[in-house]
């Protein structure tokens, strides 16, 4: 294998996504996903056991797909990273098992990856190395936090994250309040656009006195959830219609707000010069606005990866394997085990 | 050569059969620890063969846990990908029915593994090794006397996936020829009857437990 540009196969089954990306050193050469959201659309969130039946039924597809992309046989793999943690431990194992077989049948290492790290390296395949040190926001429907990367990648630490609801989840609960589908957040993103952000003055959780010192980099949801559905109550109640509109855009404002007030504050207070953002949510529009924004008139450079890098897919576990085998670390052993809650701070088994 | 995999009990089993020899064999109980185990076992057997000599995956596509089931499957797709071979499944309840007609000739037998919440997984067979009735899943005090409680092996899947070959079974087009969810699919007699391979997809027997929201 060439350690400088080897060519890594990674594999993602930790949520609702299936996805299989190669990378050749920092270059992206195929990222293939397969999604099951529109299975659990009708459940109103993401179902552990239709998650693990869809990925089994995408993985070997989405492999061969895979592969035709990047022109290669699996032979051509000099190594296989997998997401281990964290997730829906029965949607991870489907992936780590065909990881492991795979890395036995070709005769390569297998890495046991971080979905949290590789949330954050993955922008290195569009805009290239990451400066050292920089601060991570990672904000999906299963995760909410800020994480500072230092050492060339290598130590993780994570600052902050949120005490309830993940900003994801947040989207789609108000999305579901207001009667709109599953997932929510690119829902609420399109009629938030049709909406004033400042009709309705929702809480920002976390930020009353005492909070700021207590939890700096922290996110709390949950708060908002209830406010909403209080205010839309009250409205029914009153007789009057719901401006759906204007909820989705105060919303919004609310969730962007926190998240980008933190993301600044880490920076600035930690000396950091560069912020990544990366989940499903980086996807939302006034995200990346705000952020921009705010990340500017704060002297900060901003990184955030087109949306097919930023929701789950394979090319970001990808990324990370080909940094690891890079760094030289040794692969994980055979029998590693997937965990819900692999710690941040580990980069892989 | 055939590589079998099977996973739908608690026992995590590999092996390799060239006719009735068994090449290399490797097993771990442990009803929660499939992920884990099998790739240490793989790594095991695959090193003492000559990988080119294999000709096909077989794999018990259950009935059996779900979880545990999916990682031999997976296993057993990821296997045949990389090596180009064909991966051919076969009712694990039906390779343990043929390991208890090896040794006890003629004589009927029910099959039935753990399906945890107080059922098993269960299957009847006549004396030829036929499927008369099942696969099925329900209570244990439900199923007939004569259970037979052994764990479905590699071995046995790919002795099951020869014979079914040697008798001019060819591998499945893709459509699950037994229904997934144990209902009537319209299933061929050859299907029902556990005469035919099958596509290397899970045989579940029960819907995921999920309320539709309104
Ligand atoms: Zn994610």
């Amino acid at each position: 294998m060439t350690t400088d540009a080897p060519v890594v196969l990674g594999i993602e089954t930790s949520c609702d996504e299936t996805g299989i990306g190669i990378v050749r050193g920092h270059e992206l050469l195929a990222n293939e996903i397969a999604s099951s959201v529109d299975e659990h659309a009708r459940f109103g969130g993401v179902v552990p056991e239709v998650a693990s039946r869809a990925h089994l039924e995408a993985i070997e597809p989405a492999l061969g797909r895979a592969c035709a992309t990047a022109g290669m046989r699996l032979d051509d793999v000099d190594a296989i990273a997998v997401t281990a943690g964290p997730g829906l431990v029965g949607a991870l194992l489907v992936g780590v098992a065909t990881a492991k077989a795979l890395s036995v049948a070709l005769g390569v290492p297998v890495y046991g990856v971080n979905h949290l790290a590789s949330h954050v390296v993955v922008d290195e395949l569009q805009h290239g190395p990451l400066p050292d040190p920089t601060v991570g926001l990672l904000v999906s429907g299963g995760h909410s936090s800020l994480l500072l990367v230092a050492d060339d990648v290598s130590t993780i630490t994570p600052l902050g994250q949120t005490l309830d609801d993940a900003a994801g989840e947040a989207f789609d609960k108000v999305a579901r309040l207001l009667g709109l589908p599953f997932p929510g957040g690119p829902w609420i993103d399109r009629i938030a656009r049709e909406g004033d952000p400042r009709a309705i003055a929702f809480p920002r959780g976390l930020s009353g006195p005492g909070d700021r010192d207590r939890y700096p980099y922290d996110f709390s949801f949950s708060g908002l959830k209830t406010a909403v559905a209080r205010w839309v109550r009250a409205k029914e109640a009153a007789g009057e219609p719901v401006p759906v509109a204007d909820v989705a855009a105060s919303v919004q404002e609310a969730i962007v707000d926190v998240l980008t007030a933190r993301l600044v504050a880490a920076c600035v207070e930690k000396g950091v010069g560069t912020a990544v953002i990366g989940g499903g949510v980086a996807a939302n529009s006034r995200l990346r606005t705000m952020a921009e924004e705010r990340c500017a008139a704060a002297g900060i450079s901003l990184r955030v990866p087109r949306p097919d890098l930023c929701t789950d897919n394979g090319a970001m576990v990808a990324a990370l394997g080909s940094r690891l085998v890079r760094d030289g670390v040794p692969p994980s052993p055979l029998d590693f085990v997937t965990t819900s809650n692999l710690p941040v701070t580990r980069r892989s088994w | 050569m055939i590589l079998g995999i099977d996973t739908s009990s608690a026992l995590t089993s590999v092996a390799v059969v060239d006719g009735d020899l068994v090449v290399a064999e490797g097993g771990h109980l442990d009803p929660r620890r499939h992920a884990e185990v099998i790739g240490p076992l793989l790594a095991d057997v695959v090193g003492r063969i000559d990988r080119g000599d294999v000709t096909s995956v077989a794999c018990g596509v259950g009935p059996g846990p779900y979880t545990g089931l999916r990682v031999g499957i997976a296993s057993a797709l990821a296997l045949g990908a990389a090596w180009g071979v064909p991966v051919l499944g076969v009712c694990s309840l039906d390779a343990v029915a043929a390991a208890e007609l090896a040794e006890h000739p003629g004589s009927p037998v029910t099959v039935a593994v753990d399906a945890r919440r107080s059922e098993v997984y269960w299957a009847r067979y006549d004396g030829s090794g036929l499927r008369v009735e099942g696969p099925r899943v329900g209570p244990a005090d439900g199923v007939p006397a004569d259970v037979v409680g052994r764990h479905p092996t590699g071995a046995w899947v790919a002795w099951r996936v020869q014979a079914l070959l040697a008798a001019g079974a060819v591998p499945p087009s893709g459509e699950v020829p037994l229904d997934a969810h144990g209902e009537d699919s319209g299933a061929t007699a050859n299907a029902l009857a556990g005469a035919t391979l099958l596509p290397p997809r899970p045989l579940y027997l029960r819907r995921p437990d999920a309320v539709a929201s309104s």
